[in-house]
């Protein structure tokens, strides 16, 4: 039997394990931790296997699933379904990726460009219940770190997760091969098109950046995988940016867990009376850098980047042709989503004058809109 | 001796005439009633023979045979238990030949002789061919709406007994106290301050006859503003309210009976209540629900997302065609229902109070949320706005808003347009119709243009923006072609969404 066989098959009894009904990342450790993967799951298979910290009604359970699964060369069935598998500990640039985490998965799934590997690495996170505001800072922040090589890596959750993404596949598409690639960590199996939303963003990430998972092909999101997969990220990046969190948000599990592994933790400051961005400004509050364009991740990040890309992220200003009352209803709009009635409050203008400008500003995109209300976007 | 006393039955809101036959003939005493009485219906041979007894008359021991024509005519409730015991005493002889002849008897009987009200009066009385009816004392003035029939009303049957031997006069008509009833105090659009587009809002859904969602957090102001669509909307013709009246009269409960009904009704009813309640129908006795009290007026859905689908899908008929359609075995009817629909709901199971960005919900809560109403139910909304709970500085010190009288004024005008369209109000208009009466100038097709290629507007979206348009041109007194003002103005009228809903607006 060849040196090539023997990891196969190890590639195999681990992706067995991984597959095993109620399995999860400490339970994988503990198996991955009783000795060589194929007598791990041949013991388990021949109900062999007793261990403390494992429950005895799921090892009865696990018995007749290993039986089945070890039947099939499933490390070939991912190859053909374009995934490739990786046991995290035995590849020297996975395990110096992930080296801060205590506990690093056992495995990982992914579709892509491992090359992402090489790049510098920033992840990019925020709320899914994102204001235009936060989704225009994420897209511009994807877009430029990706522009000047960085790998920006999220998880291709709606909101400020998505528009982050989109941003870096913006600036893929613009510079072919110099940009950073878009890497994305999801909490389900590879196959599974999680959120419907960012189906279309998860394919175009698999074939021109990097899609991870510690989870096998049919696994379905629940909540407890968002969590772990924030460790991922985390571990992953060299800089975490929370763009926009709400108070107790997912995003600032991820900044916790940045920072406990010595990252740098970074935010971008919202309006105080944004509650999308409550959790970003308490971040600020507590000590976490400011973020207010690309230019200050390279400086954290130690780059001395091209004029351009700083210039680029320069405040955002009006559209240069409004009308006087397009302009009027624009500042009273402010950063904060408003509804009709605010702004003609604000600024004192009749209905259907607020109504006209407010149909100018969505026409040149200047304002968007969304469920009744009205909030500044990029011109 | 036979006697055939004339009397009626109520289907929904329709009165049916019935002719009472009796025949009191030999044989052992018996007392039948046939001619398809319901259980209710029969149950009136108990009530009637202690009615007769107690007013110290002979009750013919002898056969009594009821027939109820025609035959294939349901006929429930109490109603007939007084031409039921005209027909015996005058088939029995005890009261003159000829007295009852030329009359029509409405009223239930109590067990002491009582005559009690039947709901539906006035729809019982328009299907009495008879010169005269007599009903019971709390009813006469209903009786009496339709001013066709001399209408006398007893309090009790041996009155009735007495009137007919000429033994005693006709008791005179009570007193009514609500013939000229005390106006009561409508909510006046004054008493809101701030809400400039909820004001705008229930200005255009009155004068176009726009069915108005609200979109916002609990304590937003919709119920406020729900409350006073109905002032705006104009006087129902005579011919409107009898038709309206006939309804809540037919749906009444004894007392509630409470003179003609002028003006547009609003009704408002809870998402809890049951389908038949909300719809119409029912088991027993076939009943207007609230979508046809709130006919020629305002049907105020508050949650709107609370209500069980079955029951927004029941209303897609109203919806369509006015009416609710009852099919069932022995009984098919119509139902009027003709409203103006008021939707008011949060955006999101949290009440999202601050918009995109505040909302806590999970994904999965937010699709189950969107889920409960329908792309095609939304669409029939013309008008849909979000609401926040004003500024507190307006309630303090906020000049008071435009009073409902001169905002009414303005809808009054709007609507005598849509009249010279040949519609009630531009909300009738169909495609074609939209598309003759309501063409845009080429600053407003520019800006129509914009927002279809933006998808922020969908094309069937389009034309109803156009329909809301034209409303708001009529208000302002300007002839088509639309404005950019105008077309605008429709445009903001119509962003609020819900949460989950993928329907472009
Ligand atoms: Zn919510």
């Amino acid at each position: 039997m060849t040196r090539n066989d023997d990891d196969q098959r190890r590639l195999d009894a681990l992706v067995v394990m991984a597959s095993l009904e109620g399995i999860t990342p400490a339970r994988l450790r503990t198996l991955a931790t009783l000795g060589d993967p194929t007598a791990v799951v041949d013991r388990l298979a021949r109900r062999r296997l007793h261990h403390g910290a494992l429950p005895r009604g799921a090892v009865e359970q696990w018995a007749g699933q290993a039986v089945d699964l070890r039947r099939r060369s499933l490390v070939d069935e991912y190859r053909a379904a374009g995934v490739q598998v990786v046991e995290v500990a035995a590849d020297p640039r996975w395990g110096a990726a992930l080296a801060t985490l205590e506990d690093p998965p056992v495995v990982l799934f992914c579709r892509g460009e491992v090359t992402a590997l090489e790049h510098r690495r920033v992840a990019v996170v925020g709320t899914r219940a994102a204001t235009a505001y936060g989704r225009e800072v994420a897209g511009s922040l994807g877009r430029d770190l990706a522009g000047e090589g960085v790998a920006v890596v999220s998880g291709l959750a709606k909101g400020i997760d998505a528009a982050a993404h989109r941003g870096a596949m913006v600036a893929h598409h613009g510079d072919g091969g110099s940009a950073g690639p878009p890497v994305a960590v999801v909490a389900n199996g590879l196959d599974i098109g999680y959120p419907a939303d960012s189906r279309r963003l998860q394919v175009d990430i698999g074939r021109c950046g990097l899609l991870l998972s510690e989870h096998p092909l049919g696994r379905r999101p629940a909540p407890w995988q968002f969590l772990a997969r924030n460790r991922i990220i985390a571990a992953l990046a060299e800089v975490v940016v929370v763009v926009e969190s709400h108070e107790r948000g997912g995003a600032l599990s991820t900044a916790e867990r940045a920072a406990a592994a010595g990252r740098t933790v970074m935010a971008v400051p919202g309006p105080v009376r944004s509650a999308a961005s409550a959790g970003a400004n308490a971040l600020l509050a507590d000590g976490a850098e400011v973020c207010r364009h690309a230019h200050d991740v390279f400086v954290a990040l130690g780059l001395t980047t091209s004029a351009a890309a700083a210039a680029a992220d320069a405040a955002v200003g009006a559209p240069g042709d409004l009308s006087s009352t397009g302009r009027v209803v624009l500042d009273a709009l402010g950063w904060e989503p408003a509804t009709l009635d605010q702004l003609v409050l604000r600024s004192a203008l009749p209905l259907a004058t607020v109504a006209v400008a407010v149909e100018e500003l969505l026409s040149c995109g200047a304002v968007a809109t969304s469920g009744g209300f009205y909030e500044r976007a990029a011109p | 001796m036979l006697a055939a006393v004339s009397s009626a039955v109520l289907t929904g809101v329709e009165g049916h005439p019935v002719t009472v036959e009796v025949h009191v003939g030999t044989g052992l005493p018996s007392f039948a009633i046939v001619g398809l009485p319901d259980a209710s219906c029969r149950e009136s041979r108990d009530r009637v023979r202690a009615a007769v007894t107690s007013c110290r008359v002979q009750w013919p021991s002898r056969r009594i045979t009821v027939n109820l024509a025609p035959s294939g005519l349901r006929k429930a409730g109490a109603g007939l238990d007084l031409a039921i015991a005209v027909g015996i005493l005058a088939a029995a002889e005890e009261i003159p030949a000829g007295s009852w002849r030329d009359t029509g008897f409405l009223g239930e009987l109590g067990l002491d002789g009582s005559v009690r009200p039947v709901a539906g009066t006035l729809c019982l009385v328009d299907a009495v061919d008879q010169p005269a009816v007599v009903v019971a004392d709390r009813v006469a003035s209903e009786a009496a709406l339709l001013g066709r029939h001399r209408v006398r009303s007893v309090p009790h049957l041996a009155a009735l007994v007495a009137a007919l031997r000429g033994d005693g006069p006709w008791p005179d008509p009570p007193v009514d106290r609500r013939a000229d009833p005390v106006s009561i105090p409508m909510p006046d659009l004054a008493e809101v301050r701030g809400h400039e587009l909820g004001r705008r809002a229930l200005e255009v859904s009155a004068a176009g006859g726009h069915h108005l969602l609200m979109v916002g957090p609990p304590g937003a102001g919709k119920t406020l503003l729900a409350e006073r669509l109905g002032g705006l909307l104009p006087d129902l013709h005579p011919s409107e309210a009898l038709e309206v009246t006939r309804i809540h009269s037919a749906a009444a409960e004894r007392d509630s009976f409470a003179g003609l009904v002028r003006r547009p009704p609003t009704r408002a009813p809870h998402h809890s209540a049951s389908q038949v309640a909300l719809i119409g129908g029912g088991s027993q006795h076939l009943r207007p629900g609230e979508v046809s009290l709130a006919h020629r007026g305002v049907l105020f859905l508050d949650e709107l997302g609370e209500f069980p689908a079955t029951v927004l899908d029941a209303l897609r008929t109203p919806l369509e065609d006015g009416v609710v359609r009852i099919a069932r075995a022995e009984l098919r009817t119509t139902l009027p229902a003709r409203f103006l629909l008021v939707g008011a709901m949060n955006p999101c199971p949290c009440g999202a109070a601050g918009g995109p960005g505040s909302c806590r919900c999970s994904p999965a809560q937010l699709a189950r949320y969107g889920r409960r109403l329908s792309g095609p139910f939304l669409d029939r909304f013309d008008v849909r706005i979000q609401l926040l709970p004003p500024d507190p500085a307006l309630l303090v010190d906020g000049a008071p808003g435009e009073a409902t009288a001169s905002v009414a004024a303005r809808v009054a005008q709007a609507r005598a347009r849509s009249a010279d369209r040949g519609v009630e109000a531009n909300a009738a208009l169909d495609a074609p119709g939209v598309d003759r009466h309501a063409p845009l100038d080429h600053a407003a097709a520019r800006l129509a243009e914009g927002a279809l290629r933006s998808g922020r507007l969908s094309a069937r979206g389009y034309r109803r923006v156009r329909c809301v348009a034209l409303t708001l041109a009529d208000l302002d007194g300007v002839d088509p072609p639309i404005g950019v003002e105008h077309l605008a103005e429709a445009l903001v009228l119509r962003t609020a969404g819900v949460a989950g809903d993928r329907s472009a607006a």
